[in-house]
């Protein structure tokens, strides 16, 4: 099992909804399988893909997928012992590939020291990506300023998104009980984001049999 | 009435399909013809929840699957009243079947397909517990499991239903709709091999 944050297809019409590339990549009549999470508003899923070799390889060639672990995981026992390790650890090309796939998808990594590990880097991932799914549904709408905002590049200031995204943003955080009182047209997106990963009380994120 | 509610349609011919059945918001209606069901509009998605009973949220939903191959015809949960909303297990494909959330009309499919060969009269069910981050779908092919899927945050209730792509000949029947019982465990990411059966159902693939 190989954990990737892979692009959706589609447009999320009936015959076109949106769907993991993944699905044109394994083959599941040889067993191959995957679960996911998605984050709506950038149309990305984290998978957890269980495949032959020969499809990991195909998924490494077809070059869309990012690689989230460095090596193919056989039991849960390994893949704690894969999430639980330093990530430094890890060897640079697989740690600098992750970082840059993560980043081009709008997945902060900036936070991310040596003394961290993969569990860390995904536990923020999918919170990050529930974060994008209350926008997308809240129970009763969609909140697509919110989603707008979420769009984002993680660079960008708040002060270059519209103001119905900013006010979409801090009228959500308000709602949840956060602070968004310090936030200023010169923050940027990333911070913004990171702000709500680190103080909403998130819970744990069941993924891939495993807690985060 | 009671929970587990059915529906044989063993009833005269009905247009749209009523009484105890919603048409779900944003979607055709369904309709009886000699004691099944099909779609109003063809190539479209028909869908209907059941109105009758209120559901836990954790609820099932199963359909007898008769009719043609495809057709995204199968059961729903967790259908909003005034929404575009809900989670489905139907055939997308020739051999596949997928399990997907449909949120204020975008649909998106969860994980992957299932590989499985259309019987007829075989039963599809889709099961769901638990909220929010840690919402699990449980797909079922004749009472067989199938590998679960996660569900998405703050879809958390709703009633259960079922959908056909096809109006042109019975696609549905004998469905139930129910709570997941207390002693249910539904475990996240078991994993169970499809059992491949004999395919002899034509080929019709309308939506999905």
């Amino acid at each position: 099992m190989k954990l990737y944050l892979a692009p959706q297809l589609g447009d999320g019409s009936d015959l076109n909804p949106y769907r993991s590339a993944l699905n044109d990549l394994i083959d599941i009549e040889a067993g191959d399988w995957f679960d996911e999470r998605d984050n709506p508003a950038r149309h990305v899923s984290i998978c957890n893909v269980h495949a032959s070799a020969a499809t990991h390889n195909n998924i490494a060639l077809d070059g869309r997928a990012v690689l989230l672990t460095p090596i193919d995981i056989l039991d849960q026992a390994t893949l704690q012992t894969v999430l639980d390790a330093p990530f430094s650890s890890w060897p640079v090309a697989f740690r600098t590939a992750a970082q840059d796939g993560l980043e081009a998808n709008g997945v902060s990594v900036a936070w991310v020291t040596g003394t961290n590990n993969l569990r860390d880097v995904i536990r923020y991932l999918l919170r990050g990506f529930v974060f994008a799914q209350m926008a997308d549904w809240d129970g009763s709408a969609r909140n697509l300023q919110l989603i707008g905002f979420l769009q984002g590049n993680l660079t960008a200031t708040v002060g270059s998104l519209t103001a119905q995204q900013r006010n979409a943003a801090k009228n959500w955080m308000t709602s949840k009980g956060l602070d968004s009182g310090w936030i200023t047209n010169a923050n940027t997106v990333r911070q913004v984001i990171h702000y709500v990963m680190e103080n909403l009380g998130w819970g744990q994120i069941p993924f891939a049999k495993e807690k985060f | 009435m009671a929970l587990p509610a059915t529906d044989d349609f063993n009833r005269a011919n009905e247009d749209p399909l009523a009484g105890n059945w919603t048409t779900v918001t944003g979607r055709n209606a369904l309709k009886i013809v000699s004691n099944a069901v099909r779609g109003t509009v063809d190539a479209t998605v028909n869908a209907s929840q059941w109105n009758a009973d209120t559901f836990a949220d954790d609820q099932y939903s199963q359909v007898k699957c008769v009719g043609t191959v495809g057709n995204a015809k199968g059961p729903m949960v967790r259908v909003a009243a005034a929404a575009n909303t809900f989670y489905t297990f139907i055939y997308n494909g020739t051999n596949t079947l997928g399990v997907y959330k449909c949120l204020a009309g975008t649909t998106t499919q969860i994980g992957a397909n299932y590989s499985h060969t259309f019987v007829q009269n075989e039963v599809l069910k889709l099961a769901v517990a638990g909220q929010d981050a840690d919402a699990v779908l449980t797909p079922y092919i004749n009472g067989v499991e199938q590998a679960t899927r996660a569900g998405v945050a703050t879809l958390n209730s709703g009633s259960a239903g079922m959908r056909t792509s096809d109006a042109d000949a019975s696609d549905l029947d004998d469905w139930e709709g129910g709570n997941v019982a207390g002693g249910e465990t539904i475990t996240p990411d078991k994993w169970h091999p499809v059992i491949e059966q004999p395919y002899f159902a034509k080929c019709e693939v309308i939506g999905y």
